[in-house]
């Protein structure tokens, strides 16, 4: 994990992950992530992790966390290249929080314009890598 | 102009009127092959008990209203007979959602809002396109075609 007291911005060639803690973002038909996963309304801002210097059982572990924090199931993760959310005119900005000092905010969302947020989305959603959660 | 013009009159008779069809479109809905009856029963069901509290996402969600289920309900109702059935989901604002997925550059998601408004976004291999529509009880013819290209590779 980061040194929370030296973290770097983030680099385009960063791996991002979303947690997903609900199965209603999932699409059971073909095992992928849906837009809704990355919808941040009513935030304005989305919130995921970076990769950088944590090892995978690292970034699981701070999925379980997260979802234990909020009484939630983790069932995956939606790993997305930082250079993915620029494309769509979003700003990574690192956000060091307790436990927490790989965290990230993706800033810049289109506000008050719905279908436009879903647009984002659904394009992120589609070059999203969906890792379930093995048990165990 | 739209052709999503207001079914929806307000003496008895027209509710009378949109009661009888709704009650036909639904019976006619029930064939497994024809309808959306099973989607409706079990899959906007299961997002109705899983998403009608606040933070169902964990990320703080808008809890579904009623008022969102029911025009969920009626939109599913009212596509045409022999649309395939989207997967069922919710958007963290308590808008229920409609995803019809061909390929990962090939979809269209509809959201319901309480406030009988269709926002829709869609990737069609190179295309995009997203806006919302009204909804009074019908889908909108552009919502209809939509749903008809992302299905369409031919169109490519």
């Amino acid at each position: 994990m980061l040194n929370p007291s030296d973290v770097p911005d983030v680099d385009p060639h960063e791996l991002l992950s979303r947690f997903v803690l609900t199965q209603r973002h999932i699409n059971r038909q073909s095992g992928t992530l849906k837009a809704d996963a990355f919808v941040p309304h009513p935030h304005d801002s989305l919130s995921v992790t970076r990769h950088l210097q944590a090892t995978e059982s690292e970034i699981w572990g701070i999925g379980a966390r997260v979802a234990s924090e909020r009484g939630k199931t983790l069932y995956g993760r939606g790993d997305v290249m930082a250079a993915s959310y620029a494309a769509q005119k979003l700003r990574c900005l690192k956000d060091p929080v307790p436990g927490n000092p790989n965290h990230v905010n993706v800033c810049g969302w289109p506000l008050n314009d719905k279908a436009a947020q879903k647009l984002i989305a659904m394009e992120i959603a589609a070059v999203a890598m969906f890792v379930a959660r093995r048990a165990g | 102009m739209s052709d999503a013009i207001s079914a929806c009159g307000f003496s008895d008779e027209a509710e009378y009127v949109e009661k009888t069809a709704a009650g036909r479109r639904r019976a006619l809905h029930q064939s497994s092959a024809l309808g959306m009856e099973s989607v409706l029963r079990d899959e906007l069901a299961e997002v109705w008990q899983e998403c009608s509290k606040p933070n169902w996402d964990g990320y703080g969600a808008v809890a579904v209203r009623e008022r969102t289920y029911r025009n969920a309900e009626r939109f599913l109702l009212a596509l045409p007979l022999g649309t395939r059935a989207p997967s069922v989901g919710a958007e963290p604002d308590g808008q229920i959602t409609f995803e019809w997925r061909h390929s990962r550059r090939r979809i269209l998601s509809v959201s319901v809002s309480p406030e009988d408004e269709l926002h829709y976004a869609a990737l069609l291999g190179p295309s995009r396109t997203c806006g919302t529509e009204p909804f009074f009880g019908e889908v909108p013819r552009l919502i209809r075609e939509l749903i008809g290209r992302v299905y369409d590779v031919e169109s490519v």
